[in-house]
Protein backbone atom coordinates (compact mmCIF):
# COMPACT_ATOMS: atom_id res chain seq x y z
CA UNK A 1 0.00 0.00 0.00
CA UNK A 2 1.44 3.41 -0.96
CA UNK A 3 2.75 5.52 1.86
CA UNK A 4 0.07 7.74 3.35
CA UNK A 5 -2.85 5.69 2.02
CA UNK A 6 -2.95 3.49 5.13
CA UNK A 7 -3.16 6.59 7.31
CA UNK A 8 -5.91 8.12 5.18
CA UNK A 9 -9.03 8.33 7.40
CA UNK A 10 -11.26 8.00 4.32
CA UNK A 11 -9.64 4.66 3.52
CA UNK A 12 -10.18 3.49 7.09
CA UNK A 13 -13.82 4.47 6.79
CA UNK A 14 -14.17 2.57 3.52
CA UNK A 15 -12.59 -0.53 5.02
CA UNK A 16 -15.25 -0.40 7.73
CA UNK A 17 -17.92 -0.16 5.03
CA UNK A 18 -16.43 -3.23 3.34
CA UNK A 19 -16.60 -5.04 6.67
CA UNK A 20 -20.36 -4.43 6.82
CA UNK A 21 -20.50 -1.36 9.07
CA UNK A 22 -23.58 0.57 7.94
CA UNK A 23 -22.89 3.50 10.27
CA UNK A 24 -19.57 3.89 8.50
CA UNK A 25 -21.38 4.21 5.18
CA UNK A 26 -23.57 7.00 6.53
CA UNK A 27 -20.47 8.70 7.89
CA UNK A 28 -18.80 8.37 4.49
CA UNK A 29 -21.84 9.83 2.76
CA UNK A 30 -22.00 12.82 5.10
CA UNK A 31 -18.30 13.44 4.72
CA UNK A 32 -18.01 13.25 0.95
CA UNK A 33 -21.45 13.99 -0.50
CA UNK A 34 -21.10 17.81 -0.26
CA UNK A 35 -18.05 17.69 -2.54
CA UNK A 36 -19.57 15.11 -4.85
CA UNK A 37 -22.82 17.07 -5.16
CA UNK A 38 -20.98 20.30 -5.99
CA UNK A 39 -18.98 18.41 -8.60
CA UNK A 40 -21.98 16.76 -10.24
CA UNK A 41 -23.90 20.02 -10.15
CA UNK A 42 -21.18 21.83 -12.09
CA UNK A 43 -20.79 18.88 -14.42
CA UNK A 44 -24.37 18.15 -15.45
CA UNK A 45 -25.74 21.65 -14.92
CA UNK A 46 -29.14 20.59 -13.64
CA UNK A 47 -29.91 20.65 -9.94
CA UNK A 48 -32.32 17.72 -10.04
CA UNK A 49 -30.06 15.55 -12.16
CA UNK A 50 -27.03 16.41 -10.04
CA UNK A 51 -28.88 15.10 -6.97
CA UNK A 52 -29.91 11.93 -8.83
CA UNK A 53 -26.37 11.33 -10.04
CA UNK A 54 -24.99 11.94 -6.55
CA UNK A 55 -27.38 9.37 -5.18
CA UNK A 56 -26.31 6.93 -7.90
CA UNK A 57 -22.64 7.57 -7.04
CA UNK A 58 -23.07 6.50 -3.45
CA UNK A 59 -25.29 3.56 -4.33
CA UNK A 60 -22.52 2.37 -6.65
CA UNK A 61 -19.93 3.00 -3.94
CA UNK A 62 -21.90 0.60 -1.76
CA UNK A 63 -22.69 -1.91 -4.50
CA UNK A 64 -19.09 -2.13 -5.63
CA UNK A 65 -17.53 -1.60 -2.22
CA UNK A 66 -15.63 -4.88 -2.42
CA UNK A 67 -13.88 -3.71 -5.57
CA UNK A 68 -12.22 -0.75 -3.90
CA UNK A 69 -8.59 -1.51 -3.21
CA UNK A 70 -6.86 0.53 -0.48
CA UNK A 71 -3.79 0.96 -2.71
CA UNK A 72 -5.50 3.95 -4.34
CA UNK A 73 -6.98 7.08 -2.83
CA UNK A 74 -10.63 6.82 -1.97
CA UNK A 75 -11.43 10.25 -3.42
CA UNK A 76 -9.91 9.22 -6.76
CA UNK A 77 -12.10 6.10 -6.80
CA UNK A 78 -15.27 7.93 -5.84
CA UNK A 79 -14.69 10.79 -8.29
CA UNK A 80 -13.99 8.24 -11.02
CA UNK A 81 -17.44 6.80 -10.39
CA UNK A 82 -18.94 10.30 -10.30
CA UNK A 83 -17.22 11.32 -13.55
CA UNK A 84 -18.41 8.25 -15.42
CA UNK A 85 -21.96 8.67 -14.19
CA UNK A 86 -21.91 12.35 -15.16
CA UNK A 87 -20.57 11.58 -18.63
CA UNK A 88 -23.23 8.88 -19.07
CA UNK A 89 -25.88 11.31 -17.86
CA UNK A 90 -24.87 13.89 -20.44
CA UNK A 91 -25.06 11.28 -23.18
CA UNK A 92 -28.55 10.01 -22.39
CA UNK A 93 -30.68 10.66 -25.48
CA UNK A 94 -33.82 11.40 -23.47
CA UNK A 95 -32.02 13.97 -21.34
CA UNK A 96 -33.81 17.27 -21.39
CA UNK A 97 -32.08 20.42 -22.48
CA UNK A 98 -29.65 21.49 -19.84
CA UNK A 99 -31.40 23.59 -17.27
CA UNK A 100 -28.98 26.26 -16.29
CA UNK A 101 -28.54 26.28 -12.54
CA UNK A 102 -28.24 30.04 -12.76
CA UNK A 103 -31.68 30.46 -14.36
CA UNK A 104 -33.49 30.21 -11.04
CA UNK A 105 -35.02 33.17 -9.35
CA UNK A 106 -33.08 34.94 -6.67
CA UNK A 107 -35.80 34.34 -4.12
CA UNK A 108 -35.69 30.57 -4.57
CA UNK A 109 -35.21 28.92 -1.15
CA UNK A 110 -33.10 26.08 -2.47
CA UNK A 111 -29.86 27.81 -3.17
CA UNK A 112 -27.16 26.19 -5.26
CA UNK A 113 -24.85 26.11 -2.32
CA UNK A 114 -22.97 28.46 -0.02
CA UNK A 115 -22.74 31.92 -1.43
CA UNK A 116 -19.30 32.88 -2.68
CA UNK A 117 -17.50 34.23 0.39
CA UNK A 118 -16.27 37.71 -0.15
CA UNK A 119 -14.44 38.74 3.04
CA UNK A 120 -12.25 41.22 1.18
CA UNK A 121 -14.99 43.21 -0.53
CA UNK A 122 -14.77 46.82 0.52
CA UNK A 123 -17.86 48.08 -1.26
CA UNK A 124 -21.14 46.60 -2.39
CA UNK A 125 -20.00 47.15 -5.99
CA UNK A 126 -16.87 45.09 -5.45
CA UNK A 127 -18.93 42.29 -3.90
CA UNK A 128 -21.27 42.38 -6.87
CA UNK A 129 -18.32 42.22 -9.29
CA UNK A 130 -16.95 39.15 -7.52
CA UNK A 131 -20.32 37.44 -7.70
CA UNK A 132 -20.58 38.34 -11.37
CA UNK A 133 -17.16 36.80 -12.03
CA UNK A 134 -18.17 33.66 -10.18
CA UNK A 135 -21.37 33.38 -12.17
CA UNK A 136 -19.60 33.94 -15.49
CA UNK A 137 -16.98 31.40 -14.51
CA UNK A 138 -19.60 28.77 -13.61
CA UNK A 139 -21.34 29.38 -16.94
CA UNK A 140 -18.06 29.15 -18.84
CA UNK A 141 -17.13 25.89 -17.11
CA UNK A 142 -20.57 24.52 -17.88
CA UNK A 143 -20.10 25.33 -21.56
CA UNK A 144 -16.82 23.39 -21.89
CA UNK A 145 -16.85 20.06 -23.74
CA UNK A 146 -17.50 17.26 -21.23
CA UNK A 147 -13.98 15.83 -21.03
CA UNK A 148 -12.38 19.25 -20.62
CA UNK A 149 -14.97 20.09 -17.97
CA UNK A 150 -14.25 16.83 -16.16
CA UNK A 151 -10.48 17.39 -16.23
CA UNK A 152 -10.81 20.95 -15.01
CA UNK A 153 -13.25 20.18 -12.18
CA UNK A 154 -11.26 17.15 -11.03
CA UNK A 155 -8.01 19.11 -11.04
CA UNK A 156 -9.51 21.60 -8.55
CA UNK A 157 -10.46 18.93 -6.06
CA UNK A 158 -8.18 18.97 -3.02
CA UNK A 159 -5.74 16.15 -2.96
CA UNK A 160 -6.09 15.11 -6.60
CA UNK A 161 -2.89 15.39 -8.61
CA UNK A 162 -2.85 15.24 -12.41
CA UNK A 163 -2.01 11.52 -12.27
CA UNK A 164 -5.18 10.97 -10.19
CA UNK A 165 -7.18 12.98 -12.73
CA UNK A 166 -5.68 10.79 -15.46
CA UNK A 167 -6.72 7.67 -13.57
CA UNK A 168 -10.24 8.98 -13.11
CA UNK A 169 -10.57 9.80 -16.80
CA UNK A 170 -8.83 6.70 -18.05
CA UNK A 171 -6.22 8.64 -20.00
CA UNK A 172 -2.57 9.68 -19.72
CA UNK A 173 -1.19 12.59 -17.73
CA UNK A 174 -0.17 14.18 -21.00
CA UNK A 175 -3.76 14.00 -22.18
CA UNK A 176 -4.91 15.66 -18.93
CA UNK A 177 -2.45 18.51 -19.46
CA UNK A 178 -3.74 18.97 -23.01
CA UNK A 179 -7.37 19.00 -21.80
CA UNK A 180 -6.53 21.54 -19.09
CA UNK A 181 -4.62 23.74 -21.52
CA UNK A 182 -7.60 23.88 -23.88
CA UNK A 183 -10.02 24.45 -21.01
CA UNK A 184 -8.05 27.33 -19.49
CA UNK A 185 -7.56 28.93 -22.91
CA UNK A 186 -11.35 28.92 -23.36
CA UNK A 187 -11.95 30.30 -19.87
CA UNK A 188 -9.40 33.06 -20.40
CA UNK A 189 -11.29 34.19 -23.49
CA UNK A 190 -14.66 34.04 -21.68
CA UNK A 191 -13.39 36.01 -18.71
CA UNK A 192 -10.92 38.41 -20.31
CA UNK A 193 -12.79 41.49 -19.12
CA UNK A 194 -12.50 40.28 -15.52
CA UNK A 195 -8.82 39.43 -15.66
CA UNK A 196 -6.29 41.97 -14.34
CA UNK A 197 -4.46 43.77 -17.10
CA UNK A 198 -0.71 43.76 -16.93
CA UNK A 199 0.82 47.24 -16.91
CA UNK B 1 11.51 26.97 -25.86
CA UNK B 2 8.99 28.57 -28.21
CA UNK B 3 5.93 30.51 -27.08
CA UNK B 4 3.45 27.87 -28.31
CA UNK B 5 5.16 25.17 -26.26
CA UNK B 6 5.58 27.46 -23.24
CA UNK B 7 1.92 28.42 -23.16
CA UNK B 8 0.86 24.77 -23.22
CA UNK B 9 2.79 24.28 -19.98
CA UNK B 10 1.34 27.23 -18.10
CA UNK B 11 -1.60 25.47 -16.44
CA UNK B 12 0.63 22.66 -15.21
CA UNK B 13 3.20 25.21 -14.05
CA UNK B 14 0.64 27.14 -11.98
CA UNK B 15 -0.57 23.84 -10.48
CA UNK B 16 2.98 22.76 -9.65
CA UNK B 17 2.78 19.74 -11.90
CA UNK B 18 5.88 20.33 -14.01
CA UNK B 19 9.09 18.38 -13.58
CA UNK B 20 12.01 20.49 -12.27
CA UNK B 21 13.77 20.41 -15.65
CA UNK B 22 10.73 21.53 -17.58
CA UNK B 23 9.97 24.17 -14.95
CA UNK B 24 13.43 25.61 -15.30
CA UNK B 25 13.14 25.72 -19.10
CA UNK B 26 9.79 27.48 -18.86
CA UNK B 27 11.13 30.00 -16.34
CA UNK B 28 14.01 30.82 -18.68
CA UNK B 29 11.54 31.46 -21.49
CA UNK B 30 9.26 33.59 -19.32
CA UNK B 31 12.18 35.73 -18.19
CA UNK B 32 12.57 36.95 -21.75
CA UNK B 33 8.97 36.89 -23.06
CA UNK B 34 6.43 39.50 -21.87
CA UNK B 35 3.62 37.93 -23.92
CA UNK B 36 3.98 34.56 -22.18
CA UNK B 37 4.37 36.30 -18.83
CA UNK B 38 1.01 37.97 -19.42
CA UNK B 39 -0.49 34.61 -20.37
CA UNK B 40 0.88 33.08 -17.21
CA UNK B 41 -0.69 35.84 -15.14
CA UNK B 42 -4.02 35.30 -16.89
CA UNK B 43 -3.80 31.55 -16.30
CA UNK B 44 -3.03 32.17 -12.63
CA UNK B 45 -6.04 34.50 -12.35
CA UNK B 46 -8.41 32.00 -13.92
CA UNK B 47 -7.23 29.14 -11.72
CA UNK B 48 -7.35 31.36 -8.62
CA UNK B 49 -10.91 32.34 -9.49
CA UNK B 50 -11.84 28.67 -9.93
CA UNK B 51 -10.25 27.75 -6.61
CA UNK B 52 -12.20 30.55 -4.93
CA UNK B 53 -15.50 29.00 -5.97
CA UNK B 54 -17.24 26.96 -3.29
CA UNK B 55 -16.14 23.33 -3.51
CA UNK B 56 -18.94 21.99 -1.36
CA UNK B 57 -22.70 22.13 -1.64
CA UNK B 58 -25.39 21.86 0.99
CA UNK B 59 -26.81 18.35 0.71
CA UNK B 60 -30.59 18.27 1.15
CA UNK B 61 -31.77 15.94 3.89
CA UNK B 62 -34.08 14.26 1.38
CA UNK B 63 -31.10 13.28 -0.76
CA UNK B 64 -29.36 11.66 2.20
CA UNK B 65 -32.50 9.82 3.23
CA UNK B 66 -33.21 8.57 -0.29
CA UNK B 67 -29.63 7.35 -0.71
CA UNK B 68 -29.50 5.55 2.62
CA UNK B 69 -32.90 3.98 1.89
CA UNK B 70 -31.67 2.58 -1.43
CA UNK B 71 -28.53 1.26 0.21
CA UNK B 72 -30.54 -0.39 2.98
CA UNK B 73 -32.66 -2.15 0.36
CA UNK B 74 -29.51 -3.32 -1.44
CA UNK B 75 -28.02 -4.58 1.80
CA UNK B 76 -31.22 -6.43 2.67
CA UNK B 77 -31.29 -8.07 -0.78
CA UNK B 78 -27.68 -9.19 -0.35
CA UNK B 79 -28.43 -10.59 3.10
CA UNK B 80 -31.42 -12.49 1.75
CA UNK B 81 -29.37 -14.00 -1.06
CA UNK B 82 -26.69 -15.02 1.42
CA UNK B 83 -29.26 -16.75 3.60
CA UNK B 84 -30.82 -18.55 0.60
CA UNK B 85 -27.58 -19.72 -0.95
CA UNK B 86 -26.33 -21.13 2.32
CA UNK B 87 -22.79 -20.17 1.41
CA UNK B 88 -20.73 -19.16 4.44
CA UNK B 89 -17.69 -16.95 4.00
CA UNK B 90 -15.95 -18.62 6.89
CA UNK B 91 -12.82 -19.77 5.09
CA UNK B 92 -9.79 -18.04 6.56
CA UNK B 93 -7.27 -16.34 4.34
CA UNK B 94 -5.35 -17.39 2.40
CA UNK B 95 -8.03 -19.71 1.18
CA UNK B 96 -7.85 -19.79 -2.60
CA UNK B 97 -5.15 -22.42 -2.79
CA UNK B 98 -6.75 -24.52 -0.07
CA UNK B 99 -10.15 -24.30 -1.79
CA UNK B 100 -8.70 -25.21 -5.17
CA UNK B 101 -6.74 -28.05 -3.57
CA UNK B 102 -9.77 -29.57 -1.91
CA UNK B 103 -11.95 -29.19 -4.99
CA UNK B 104 -9.33 -30.64 -7.29
CA UNK B 105 -8.51 -33.46 -4.91
CA UNK B 106 -12.14 -34.42 -4.56
CA UNK B 107 -12.60 -34.19 -8.32
CA UNK B 108 -9.70 -36.54 -8.97
CA UNK B 109 -10.80 -39.10 -6.42
CA UNK B 110 -14.47 -39.19 -7.40
CA UNK B 111 -15.86 -41.83 -9.70
CA UNK B 112 -16.27 -41.02 -13.41
CA UNK B 113 -20.05 -40.67 -13.33
CA UNK B 114 -20.30 -37.84 -10.84
CA UNK B 115 -16.95 -36.15 -11.55
CA UNK B 116 -17.07 -32.36 -11.67
CA UNK B 117 -16.83 -31.40 -15.36
CA UNK B 118 -13.45 -30.17 -16.45
CA UNK B 119 -13.15 -27.00 -18.46
CA UNK B 120 -13.97 -27.74 -22.09
CA UNK B 121 -17.11 -29.70 -21.22
CA UNK B 122 -19.88 -28.68 -23.55
CA UNK B 123 -23.03 -30.43 -22.58
CA UNK B 124 -25.46 -28.70 -20.24
CA UNK B 125 -26.78 -32.18 -19.44
CA UNK B 126 -23.38 -33.20 -18.08
CA UNK B 127 -23.24 -30.04 -16.02
CA UNK B 128 -26.71 -30.70 -14.64
CA UNK B 129 -25.80 -34.30 -13.72
CA UNK B 130 -22.68 -33.14 -11.88
CA UNK B 131 -24.51 -30.41 -10.04
CA UNK B 132 -28.01 -31.55 -9.33
CA UNK B 133 -30.33 -28.76 -8.26
CA UNK B 134 -30.70 -28.51 -4.53
CA UNK B 135 -34.06 -29.55 -3.20
CA UNK B 136 -35.64 -26.23 -2.44
CA UNK B 137 -39.05 -24.92 -3.44
CA UNK B 138 -37.66 -21.62 -4.62
CA UNK B 139 -36.70 -21.96 -8.26
CA UNK B 140 -34.00 -19.26 -7.89
CA UNK B 141 -32.09 -21.55 -5.53
CA UNK B 142 -32.11 -24.27 -8.18
CA UNK B 143 -29.47 -22.24 -10.05
CA UNK B 144 -27.52 -21.30 -6.95
CA UNK B 145 -23.79 -21.98 -7.15
CA UNK B 146 -22.56 -25.31 -5.84
CA UNK B 147 -20.98 -25.45 -2.40
CA UNK B 148 -17.68 -26.33 -4.05
CA UNK B 149 -17.11 -24.47 -7.28
CA UNK B 150 -15.43 -26.39 -10.10
CA UNK B 151 -11.66 -25.83 -10.40
CA UNK B 152 -11.87 -23.52 -13.43
CA UNK B 153 -14.40 -21.35 -11.62
CA UNK B 154 -12.48 -21.39 -8.33
CA UNK B 155 -9.23 -20.48 -10.08
CA UNK B 156 -10.56 -17.28 -11.65
CA UNK B 157 -13.94 -16.32 -10.21
CA UNK B 158 -13.79 -12.72 -11.40
CA UNK B 159 -13.33 -13.87 -14.98
CA UNK B 160 -16.83 -15.29 -14.75
CA UNK B 161 -18.30 -12.39 -12.78
CA UNK B 162 -17.16 -10.07 -15.56
CA UNK B 163 -17.67 -12.46 -18.46
CA UNK B 164 -20.42 -10.48 -20.21
CA UNK B 165 -18.33 -7.34 -19.97
CA UNK B 166 -15.31 -9.16 -21.39
CA UNK B 167 -17.41 -10.37 -24.30
CA UNK B 168 -18.23 -6.74 -25.05
CA UNK B 169 -14.83 -5.33 -24.13
CA UNK B 170 -14.32 -3.51 -27.41
CA UNK B 171 -17.65 -1.72 -27.02
CA UNK B 172 -17.07 -0.68 -23.41
CA UNK B 173 -13.51 0.47 -24.06
CA UNK B 174 -14.64 2.82 -26.81
CA UNK B 175 -18.10 3.53 -25.44
CA UNK B 176 -17.85 7.28 -25.77
CA UNK B 177 -16.51 7.20 -29.30
CA UNK B 178 -19.21 4.79 -30.40
CA UNK B 179 -22.01 6.76 -28.78
CA UNK B 180 -20.96 9.90 -30.64
CA UNK B 181 -20.72 8.14 -34.00
CA UNK B 182 -23.45 9.40 -36.33
CA UNK B 183 -25.56 7.06 -38.42
CA UNK B 184 -26.82 8.04 -41.88
CA UNK B 185 -30.32 8.80 -40.64
CA UNK B 186 -29.10 10.91 -37.73
CA UNK B 187 -28.22 14.59 -37.64
CA UNK B 188 -24.86 15.33 -36.07
CA UNK B 189 -25.27 16.07 -32.39
CA UNK B 190 -22.63 18.76 -32.32
CA UNK B 191 -20.90 16.99 -29.45
CA UNK B 192 -17.18 17.16 -29.07
CA UNK B 193 -15.39 14.69 -31.36
CA UNK B 194 -14.16 11.70 -29.40
CA UNK B 195 -10.68 12.29 -28.25
CA UNK B 196 -8.41 11.11 -25.54
CA UNK B 197 -7.01 14.61 -25.26
CA UNK C 1 -3.31 -42.51 -2.19
CA UNK C 2 -5.59 -39.61 -1.24
CA UNK C 3 -2.71 -37.95 0.57
CA UNK C 4 -0.58 -38.13 -2.58
CA UNK C 5 -3.40 -36.67 -4.64
CA UNK C 6 -3.85 -33.82 -2.19
CA UNK C 7 -0.14 -32.98 -2.28
CA UNK C 8 -0.13 -33.11 -6.06
CA UNK C 9 -3.19 -30.87 -6.23
CA UNK C 10 -1.55 -28.39 -3.87
CA UNK C 11 1.50 -28.20 -6.08
CA UNK C 12 -0.69 -27.51 -9.11
CA UNK C 13 -3.29 -25.24 -7.55
CA UNK C 14 -1.09 -22.54 -6.04
CA UNK C 15 0.65 -21.49 -9.25
CA UNK C 16 -2.66 -21.61 -11.12
CA UNK C 17 -4.34 -19.36 -8.59
CA UNK C 18 -1.42 -16.95 -8.53
CA UNK C 19 -1.46 -16.78 -12.32
CA UNK C 20 -5.02 -15.54 -12.56
CA UNK C 21 -5.07 -12.93 -9.79
CA UNK C 22 -8.36 -11.32 -8.72
CA UNK C 23 -10.40 -12.10 -5.64
CA UNK C 24 -10.84 -15.68 -4.47
CA UNK C 25 -14.27 -17.31 -4.57
CA UNK C 26 -15.13 -16.79 -0.93
CA UNK C 27 -14.53 -13.05 -1.21
CA UNK C 28 -17.22 -12.62 -3.84
CA UNK C 29 -20.59 -11.43 -2.68
CA UNK C 30 -23.44 -13.97 -2.96
CA UNK C 31 -24.78 -12.00 -5.91
CA UNK C 32 -21.40 -12.18 -7.63
CA UNK C 33 -21.08 -15.88 -6.92
CA UNK C 34 -24.45 -16.52 -8.51
CA UNK C 35 -23.56 -14.43 -11.53
CA UNK C 36 -20.19 -16.16 -11.86
CA UNK C 37 -21.80 -19.57 -11.66
CA UNK C 38 -24.38 -18.76 -14.35
CA UNK C 39 -21.72 -17.26 -16.61
CA UNK C 40 -19.48 -20.26 -16.03
CA UNK C 41 -22.19 -22.53 -17.35
CA UNK C 42 -22.54 -20.36 -20.46
CA UNK C 43 -18.76 -20.32 -20.85
CA UNK C 44 -18.70 -24.12 -20.79
CA UNK C 45 -20.80 -24.15 -23.94
CA UNK C 46 -18.45 -21.92 -25.92
CA UNK C 47 -15.91 -23.24 -28.42
CA UNK C 48 -12.43 -23.61 -26.98
CA UNK C 49 -11.06 -20.80 -29.17
CA UNK C 50 -13.63 -18.41 -27.78
CA UNK C 51 -12.91 -19.52 -24.22
CA UNK C 52 -9.22 -18.81 -24.77
CA UNK C 53 -10.00 -15.39 -26.23
CA UNK C 54 -12.03 -14.50 -23.12
CA UNK C 55 -9.27 -15.73 -20.83
CA UNK C 56 -6.79 -13.57 -22.75
CA UNK C 57 -9.05 -10.53 -22.40
CA UNK C 58 -9.40 -11.21 -18.69
CA UNK C 59 -5.62 -11.23 -18.24
CA UNK C 60 -5.38 -7.92 -20.11
CA UNK C 61 -8.20 -6.49 -18.03
CA UNK C 62 -6.53 -7.53 -14.77
CA UNK C 63 -3.39 -5.69 -15.85
CA UNK C 64 -5.25 -2.38 -16.17
CA UNK C 65 -5.16 0.22 -13.37
CA UNK C 66 -8.08 -0.09 -10.94
CA UNK C 67 -9.67 3.17 -12.10
CA UNK C 68 -9.63 2.02 -15.71
CA UNK C 69 -11.22 -1.28 -14.68
CA UNK C 70 -13.91 0.69 -12.87
CA UNK C 71 -14.48 2.91 -15.89
CA UNK C 72 -14.97 -0.09 -18.14
CA UNK C 73 -17.35 -1.77 -15.70
CA UNK C 74 -19.41 1.39 -15.51
CA UNK C 75 -19.51 1.71 -19.28
CA UNK C 76 -20.77 -1.86 -19.40
CA UNK C 77 -23.46 -1.01 -16.84
CA UNK C 78 -24.51 1.90 -19.04
CA UNK C 79 -24.58 -0.40 -22.07
CA UNK C 80 -26.67 -2.94 -20.19
CA UNK C 81 -29.07 -0.18 -19.15
CA UNK C 82 -29.94 0.70 -22.73
CA UNK C 83 -33.42 -0.34 -23.82
CA UNK C 84 -33.62 -2.71 -26.82
CA UNK C 85 -34.04 0.14 -29.31
CA UNK C 86 -31.11 2.06 -27.91
CA UNK C 87 -28.98 -1.08 -27.82
CA UNK C 88 -29.78 -1.81 -31.43
CA UNK C 89 -28.80 1.72 -32.37
CA UNK C 90 -25.64 1.50 -30.31
CA UNK C 91 -24.66 -1.76 -31.98
CA UNK C 92 -25.23 -0.20 -35.40
CA UNK C 93 -23.01 2.68 -34.38
CA UNK C 94 -20.44 0.22 -33.16
CA UNK C 95 -20.25 -1.46 -36.53
CA UNK C 96 -20.09 1.91 -38.25
CA UNK C 97 -17.35 3.08 -35.90
CA UNK C 98 -15.43 -0.14 -36.31
CA UNK C 99 -15.48 -0.02 -40.06
CA UNK C 100 -14.12 3.52 -39.91
CA UNK C 101 -16.59 4.78 -42.49
CA UNK C 102 -16.89 8.58 -42.61
CA UNK C 103 -19.97 10.17 -41.02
Amino acid sequence: MPEGVAADPDVALMLRVQAGDHDAFQELFRKLSPRVLQYTRRFVGSEAQAEEVTQDVFVQVFRFRHRYKPQSRLTTWIFTIATNLCLNELRRPERHLRVDIWDRRDDDDRREGPQLPDPDAVTAEEGAATRQLARRLEEAVGALPPKQRAALLLSRIDGLAYRDVADALGCTEGAVKALLFRATQTLKKSLHEFLPKED
Amino acid sequence: MRCGRAQKLLTAAVDGELSPGRRAALDRHLAGCPVCRAERAATQSVLDALDALPMVAAVPAALEQATLRRVRVLAAEEAERTARSGWRAWLPLPALAVTAVLVLAIAITRTADDRIPTSGARSPERIARAHPAQSHPNSAVAVAPPAEPPPALAAAPELFVDLPMLRNLDKVKHFEAIRTTTLDDETPSGEEAPSNG
Amino acid sequence: MRRLVLLLALALAVPAAAQWGGRPWHQLTPEEQQRAWQNYQRYQQLPQQRQQMLERRYRQFQALPPQEQQRLRQNYDAYRGLDPGQKRQFDEKYHRWKSGRPR
